[in-house]
């Protein structure tokens, strides 16, 4: 049965190979086994073949006209680690990008808002800088509507910042996911059943996120 | 009969394609916490009676993987667990309401007869 993985992609065998044949050690020698093997085969090289559409996280962001910690938020949303040059799987590069697509459209808009709102601003404080240089009083009413529209602006502009609300919160602003925490613990059940070794990848920058990471360009969704 | 969780939309097409069932009961069997593939193919034997071949186990891991919907942690000798993420729970909850949805409407039918 193990000779059939020779029949795998080499990515996949890489990422795979160990835990299939210990999952193998438990299989029978049946023809069923060997059929399915040779589907997965099958399957894993047009996986393999659609990992190489992937596209790295600084990429997806640049083609959705946002900054990268937009699209490594949308991530973490959904449980995910990540890091700017990670290389995104195509399906999950359009599923993040379906989500991001509609914030970054509502932002824009409100960038329209703001323009209009500080052309508004700009309006009124050149009427009361007229009246001003004509000797005249500047009515309050002038000045009142340029310092509300200011405010308003910034208000949006504070709004429009990612980050301040949305993908780091409860809603994932649009990125059709809720953020939830990370469990801190295996369940009972799973604490029943020893996995050994097992710990959450460490923070950025760590040696075992940092293998992680070479790992992950070597499994057959992540490479490039 | 009415079911609202059938007349809601399904949660987004995972892309799961043929791998759609398997993926779903391995979700299910992760949903307890993080397991490795033989922990997986009992524990799925035992919830539903189908034997997953380590051809389609691994098939649907790779692409639950890629989707973000599970994710692997540090490998333990040859064995690799894995957890289900915040996207995998919402996507196998909007599964499971379905099915208990058709479930229900299946059962009560036939308790009409």
């Amino acid at each position: 049965l193990r000779l059939l993985l020779l029949l795998y992609p080499r990515a996949w065998r890489r990422r795979y190979r160990r835990e299939m044949e210990a999952v193998l050690a438990g299989e029978r020698l049946r023809a069923a086994t060997v059929l399915d093997l040779l589907g997965g085969a099958l399957d894993a090289w047009r996986q393999a073949a659609e990992a190489r559409r992937a596209v790295t996280v600084r990429e997806l962001a640049r083609r959705l006209g946002l900054p990268p910690a937009a699209v490594i938020r949308a991530l973490q949303a959904r449980g995910l680690s990540a890091s700017v040059d990670q290389a995104l799987p195509r399906p999950l590069a359009e599923d993040l990008a379906a989500g991001l697509a509609a914030p970054a459209r509502r932002s824009r808009s409100a960038g329209r808002w703001i323009a209009a709102a500080v052309v508004v601003a700009a309006l009124a404080l050149a009427a009361a800088a007229r009246w001003l240089l004509a000797g005249e009083r500047v009515p309050g009413a002038a000045l009142a509507l340029a310092v509300a529209t200011l405010l308003v602006a910034g208000a949006v502009a504070r709004r429009r910042r990612p980050g301040r609300r949305g993908w780091s919160g409860g809603d994932p602003g649009g990125a059709g996911v809720p953020a939830s925490p990370r469990p801190h613990g295996p369940s009972p059940l799973a604490a029943a059943r020893p996995l050994g070794g097992r710990r959450p990848p460490g923070p950025p920058g760590s040696e075992e996120t940092e293998s992680g990471r070479q790992e992950a360009t070597a499994r057959p969704g992540f490479s490039v | 009969m009415h079911h609202e969780a059938m007349d809601r939309p399904s949660t987004h097409d995972a892309g799961l394609g043929r791998f759609e069932e398997p993926a779903i009961l391995i979700l299910t069997s992760l949903l307890e916490g993080p397991r490795h593939g033989y922990a997986i193919v009992r524990e799925v034997e035992a919830l539903s009676g189908v034997h997953l071949g380590p051809g389609t186990l691994y098939a649907a891991l790779a692409r639950l993987e890629a989707r973000g919907l599970i994710e692997a942690l540090a490998a333990d000798d040859r064995r690799r667990p894995y957890r289900i993420t915040a996207a995998g729970r919402e996507l196998v909850r909007g599964r499971l309401e379905r099915m208990q949805a058709v479930a229900q409407a299946g059962l009560s039918r036939l308790g009409r007869r």
